[in-house]
Order: C-alpha cells, then sequence, then structure tokens
C-alpha cells in the first residue's frame, strides 16, 4: 500500500538539453507520466481529494521538463 | 491541469531557482515540510540532497501525518505570508508572455513553459523600475544554513554535519551531529525547512532552535546580526544572471584566486553579446580583462558584492565608470546601468 499521494507538477525548462530533441523529450515525458499508476500528474485537485478520501499525506513533485 | 506558470505562489513557495522541489503535505494544504535543496556547488551535488536523506524526510513527514493534531499549530507557519502576486502571470511581463498551460500543440513546447527563476527575476524588475531598494530576501533568497555556519549532512533529514567556527551557529552552541528539530518554533525535517525559516528572518532576529544531542532535547538561540545574509553565495543562481544585466552591463566576473592584495581583480569571464546584456560589451570591456576598479569600488571583494553595491547606490540610466586591466594596458570606461 502506498503510504502517500504522489502529485508530480512540472514548472520549469531544463536548459542542458540538446535543442532539436528537447520538444520531443517534452512530449514523452508527458506521455510516461500520464500512464503512470505511482504519479498524479498535474492535477492537484484531484491529488487533494484522493488524500483527503484516504486521510494520506502528499508528496508533491515541482521540477523541469526535460 | 496545473502547472508551473499558474502555480499559487501563497501556498508552494520554494526557492524559485532551483529545478527541483517537493513539499509534504496535508490534504487540508497544511505543509508539513519541504524538500530539496542547492548550494551551487555543481562539482559536488552529493553535498546537496541525496537518497537516503530523501527518505529520511518522508519518515519524519509520514510522522507529522500520524501526530496531525499534535503539531497542527505549529505546521501554519510553514506556509508563509502571501506574496503580492497570486501566480506567476500577476507579473505583467510574464503574464504577457505565457499561457495558462504549457502549450503541448506548439511545435516549440519547451518555449511555453515558464521559467520558475522568472519569479526572482521579475520581482527585481519590478522594485528597479520602480526605483526601490532591494530588500535582502530579494537580493539574498533562501540562505543555506551555512550563511549562518551550520553545513547540514545530505544523507540525514536535518542533522549538523560541521559548524564554522566564529558563525553564528557556532556562538548559540550548536556542534556536529546534532538533529535539528524545530527552528523558530517550526517542525525541521529537511534542509529545506531551514532555509524557509532563514529565507523569512529578519535582520536582527533571535531564533529558538530545538535539537536533540545524544538523545536529549536542547533548546538554543541562534542571534542573527544585520547584513548575516551577504556571506552567502549568489552566484550561481540563474536569477543572478538578470542582476549582471542591472548591474554589470552583462559582465561575469570571478576573484581572482591567487589574489591575497587588498586590491580588486575580478577577472571578466564572460560579457553579454546581445540586447541588454551588451551594455559592457559596447563599453569596450571584453572577455578577459580584469577589472580593477568600478563604481568607485577598488577593494578586493566578490562579484555579488559589486552587484549589490551599485544596485544600492545608482538608478537604472546612471553612468558608472569601469577600469580594466588588458595585457599591460589599463582601460578607462563606462556604460549605463538598469
Amino acid at each position: 500500500m502506498r503510504p502517500l499521494i504522489t502529485l508530480l507538477l512540472l514548472a520549469i525548462p531544463y536548459t542542458n538539453f540538446a535543442a532539436g530533441n528537447r520538444d520531443e523529450q517534452v512530449h514523452k515525458d508527458r506521455n510516461s507520466l500520464q500512464s503512470s499508476t505511482t504519479w498524479i500528474y498535474n492535477d492537484l485537485d484531484r491529488a487533494f481529494a484522493e488524500a483527503r478520501a484516504k486521510n494520506k499525506p502528499l508528496l508533491i513533485v515541482y521540477r523541469c521538463i526535460p | 491541469m496545473v502547472e508551473g506558470q499558474d502555480i499559487d505562489m501563497a501556498l508552494f513557495q520554494f526557492d524559485y531557482d532551483m529545478s527541483f522541489a517537493m513539499f509534504f503535505m496535508n490534504a487540508d494544504k497544511t505543509i508539513y515540510g519541504r524538500f530539496g535543496t542547492r548550494n551551487g556547488n555543481a562539482e559536488e551535488s552529493d553535498d546537496e540532497i541525496s537518497l537516503e536523506g530523501l527518505r529520511e524526510s518522508m519518515q519524519a513527514a509520514l510522522a507529522l501525518h500520524k501526530g496531525f493534531d499534535k503539531y497542527r499549530s505549529r505546521l501554519i507557519a510553514k506556509a508563509g505570508n502571501p506574496p503580492p502576486q497570486k501566480t506567476p502571470l500577476d507579473f505583467p511581463d510574464l503574464g504577457k508572455k505565457f499561457g495558462k498551460n504549457v502549450d503541448y500543440s506548439n511545435p516549440k513546447v519547451a518555449t511555453t513553459c515558464l521559467h520558475c527563476h522568472m519569479i526572482h527575476g521579475e520581482t527585481r524588475k519590478q522594485l528597479r523600475k520602480g526605483r526601490e531598494p532591494f530588500p535582502e530576501p530579494v537580493l539574498y533568497p533562501w540562505p543555506m544554513p551555512d550563511t549562518i555556519g551550520m553545513h547540514m549532512d545530505p544523507k540525514k533529514r536535518s542533522t549538523v554535519k560541521k559548524v564554522l567556527p566564529d558563525s553564528i551557529a557556532s556562538k548559540a552552541g550548536v556542534q556536529p551531529k546534532d538533529v535539528i528539530l524545530a527552528f523558530n518554533h517550526q517542525p525541521i525535517i529537511s534542509t529545506a525547512d531551514l532555509q524557509f525559516v532563514l529565507h523569512n528572518a529578519g535582520e536582527s532576529t533571535r531564533l529558538p532552535l530545538v535539537i536533540r544531542r545524544g538523545g536529549r532535547s536542547l533548546q538554543l538561540t541562534l542571534q542573527l546580526q544585520p547584513a548575516w545574509r551577504r556571506t552567502g553565495d549568489i552566484k550561481w543562481r540563474v536569477s543572478t544572471w538578470d542582476l549582471r544585466r542591472m548591474a554589470l552591463g552583462g559582465m561575469v566576473l570571478k576573484r581572482a584566486e591567487n589574489n591575497h592584495s587588498g586590491h580588486m581583480e575580478l577577472e571578466v569571464t564572460h560579457v553579454g553579446k546581445y540586447g541588454d546584456h551588451r551594455r559592457a560589451m559596447q563599453a569596450g570591456v571584453r572577455k578577459g580583462d580584469t577589472v580593477v576598479g568600478i563604481a568607485g569600488l577598488t577593494s578586493n571583494i566578490r562579484e555579488q558584492d559589486v552587484i549589490h553595491h551599485i544596485l544600492h547606490n545608482t538608478q537604472p540610466g546612471d553612468y558608472i565608470d569601469v577600469r580594466v586591466k588588458r595585457s599591460d594596458r589599463t582601460i578607462d570606461t563606462k556604460f549605463r546601468v538598469q
């Protein structure tokens, strides 16, 4: 059982990435996270609602897009 | 969809120069703690955070969750005071440039994602435009505990690894291996939590510190001194780039390592070539020059001390004099600060 509700929020571009691939990587990154069963992706309201319903704490992560 | 550009800045306060930040929260939006720290030592990133430290912080957050009713009143202060802007889009320049969401239909999707460091940058731009002085927390945000003499162990949740002699922490009686349990009455579960307290602290404040040492709890008091934040390092910060535009005409300056004299020797490691970052270049300064005098300063100080002086002693549009050495030549020039 997961002890925490986990939520990933994307905030800021990570600049050390080859410009040509970068936009493609941004899409790939979103696709992989949206299909994750571990993370709630970019849906803060759902994360708080789920935490409330299950009486669990949240782990919220802000990180750069690739 | 919640993304950085629409971040609730009253709720999610962290060091916006970082590319990674975590919050441990209750469903009622009470913050148990923050995680994620950067000290700018890129060559030793293990010196900043670790999975072991994250594990300990998570365990501490779970303990706070379990005892929530007991800790609730002390956790309220972890939210901080709301800033004037509700979201980054309330800054006029950011509101014009970015939408509420990242635009995944745009072929250049990465360019539609707001950089969090722009929040620091826009705050400063507005102050400068309004000809207002920069408050110390604006120029020296989110101080590392090292600023007061405590170097934290990245593999632990909030354990002191080293204490610098004659520092604020040393004078308060802090010792290596002390575990910090509370700071300014707030439960502490990470280095980022310590930074939050320091970021919001005043200039000459007394801050109570509860530590665990050898199985017992002790209460200590830190006495902050005026200008205590200035010993911190801001050169690694992305948002310092714009301070260089304002104060240094786009130069990046590095103090000569072997200069033990009292005289200024700041190597020009970069000169901006584009837009408002090229003022120094237009004035004739080149990469590789050594700045030996600027804005009336000639002593052996750091780049950030020069920035501080210029921002507090000039207005946008003022000229400042610069003296550089290039081989055997001394060149005097000037440019307008912004």
